[in-house]
């Protein structure tokens, strides 16, 4: 292998550091190949080996510039919980946009307090039914993490309720209001995603057996 | 000299200019087997080389509805990818924006008690908090992301961006809420993720997404 082609290669190898280290070599392999079969075209064309290697680097640089998608570095049950987590306050948002309602801003717990009700709960169905799909097998343990995440947070939401000061403006009853919505939210919530979740696979069983 | 098998590759990699070079390669090196199986077939049942590849191509497909289907496989795939990771970002920025935020405005009020200042009066100490959770909430979502999906962050940054003006263009066309609060509360969402623009290394992937985008409109 040529000067030029060798420091090519590990000029490469350091720009894609970000990448396992055995995704990398394979990655540098392939390129080693490209490089070679690219300076041989470039020979048979009737270019100076020097030319040759040139050409091939310049060609192999440019396509090189396309970034390589990386596998997302999270095991797949952080990945569902995360994704879990983000689509429980997303999908009613989204919705509030299409339905008639006087706010759409989503704040967690406080979805009994106004019409969110129904979009919280369908977000509910929908965050469990779509993290589920994103990895089926980490789907049962990445949702129980994301709801006791849920619940972890909608509690300090309401524990930090109950300490802000009467300046804040929340009178008592406003404050109990809350705290209720908070607690029924939850419970509502821990209902319909335990539901969702052990109605799906054998939502899928029914669906394999009809296609079969 | 190139055999057929190597022309139609070669015409194949062309019409695959989209996908990066390491996938676009692993999809040539995945077809070659295949074809040059098919062409070994039919030289077997008494071809001469060249027509056993002949028919090999015959039989394998045109180039360019095999790209096409590869192209759009590949589409498939990095929208999920972009979905995905924009959803994990968010699921990260969820997972802080309320405590912090909640923290920082009951802070914000005792300060203001403190001081002695009436609710009206103290208004500014409260947006403060919730412009400082949102901030602190985007740096740390932002590194989170750099980790978990490096040289990645671009696309799945801009649908979030997206997906924030959408929601604060729907709630000033439907007036949801008094008109001269559509700008603090759309200003108040953005700066987190402006932040997460910086933190999560999406700004470096600029020159190859511009690059990218006008080697497709070529």
């Amino acid at each position: 292998m040529s000067t030029l082609t060798q420091r090519f290669l590990t000029e490469l190898h350091s720009e894609w550091s970000h990448l396992p280290t055995t995704e990398r070599q394979s990655l540098q392999e392939r390129m080693a190949t490209r490089l070679e079969a690219l300076t041989l075209a470039e020979r048979e064309l009737g270019a100076s080996e020097a030319e040759a290697q040139q050409r091939a680097v310049r060609a192999v640089g440019q396509e090189c510039t396309l970034q390589p998608q990386t596998p997302i570095r999270l095991a797949p049950v952080w990945q569902v919980t995360l994704i879990w987590i983000a689509l429980v306050s997303f999908i009613p948002t989204l919705l509030r946009v299409f339905l008639p309602v006087k706010s759409i801003i989503f704040q967690g717990g406080t979805a009994l307090q106004s019409n969110w009700l129904v979009p919280a709960l369908l977000g509910v169905v929908g965050a469990t039914i779509c993290a589920a799909l994103w990895h089926p097998h980490a789907a049962r343990r990445g949702v129980l993490n994301a709801l006791g995440i849920s619940a972890g947070l909608i509690l300090l939401g309401t524990l930090l309720t109950l300490l802000a000061p009467r300046s804040s403006g929340l009178s008592e009853a406003i404050q109990q209001s809350m705290v209720r919505g908070n607690i029924t939210f939850l419970l509502a919530e821990i209902v319909l995603t335990l539901g969702t979740l052990f109605a799906l696979p054998h939502l899928r069983r029914k669906k394999l057996l009809k296609g079969s | 000299m190139l055999n057929q098998v190597d022309a139609y590759l070669d015409a194949l990699n062309q019409g695959l200019k989209s996908l990066p070079i390491h996938e676009r390669l692993e999809q040539l090196d995945e077809i070659r087997a295949p074809l040059e199986g098919l062409a070994e077939l039919a030289q077997k049942r008494g071809h001469s080389r060249l027509d056993a590849e002949a028919q090999a191509i015959v039989q394998f497909g045109e180039v360019r509805v095999i790209a096409q289907q590869l192209n759009r496989a590949a589409t498939r795939r990095r929208w999920g990818h972009t979905v995905g990771v924009a959803a994990i970002y968010m699921g990260i920025a969820s997972c802080f924006a309320m405590p912090l935020q909640s923290l920082f405005t009951l802070g914000s009020t005792l300060y203001r008690d403190a001081l002695g200042k009436s609710p009206s009066e103290g208004t500014t100490v409260l947006v403060f908090a919730a412009v400082l959770g949102n901030i602190l909430t985007g740096l740390v979502a932002g590194a989170l992301l750099r980790r978990l999906a490096p040289g990645n962050t671009l696309r799945p940054l801009l649908l979030v961006s997206a997906a924030h003006v959408m929601f604060s263009v729907f709630s000033v066309l439907r007036q949801t809420g008094p008109a001269s609060m559509a700008v603090p509360i759309f200003a108040n969402g953005i700066w987190g993720i402006v932040l997460s623009f910086f933190n999560s290394g999406a700004l470096e992937e600029v020159p190859d997404a511009l690059l990218r985008l006008r080697r497709r409109v070529v």
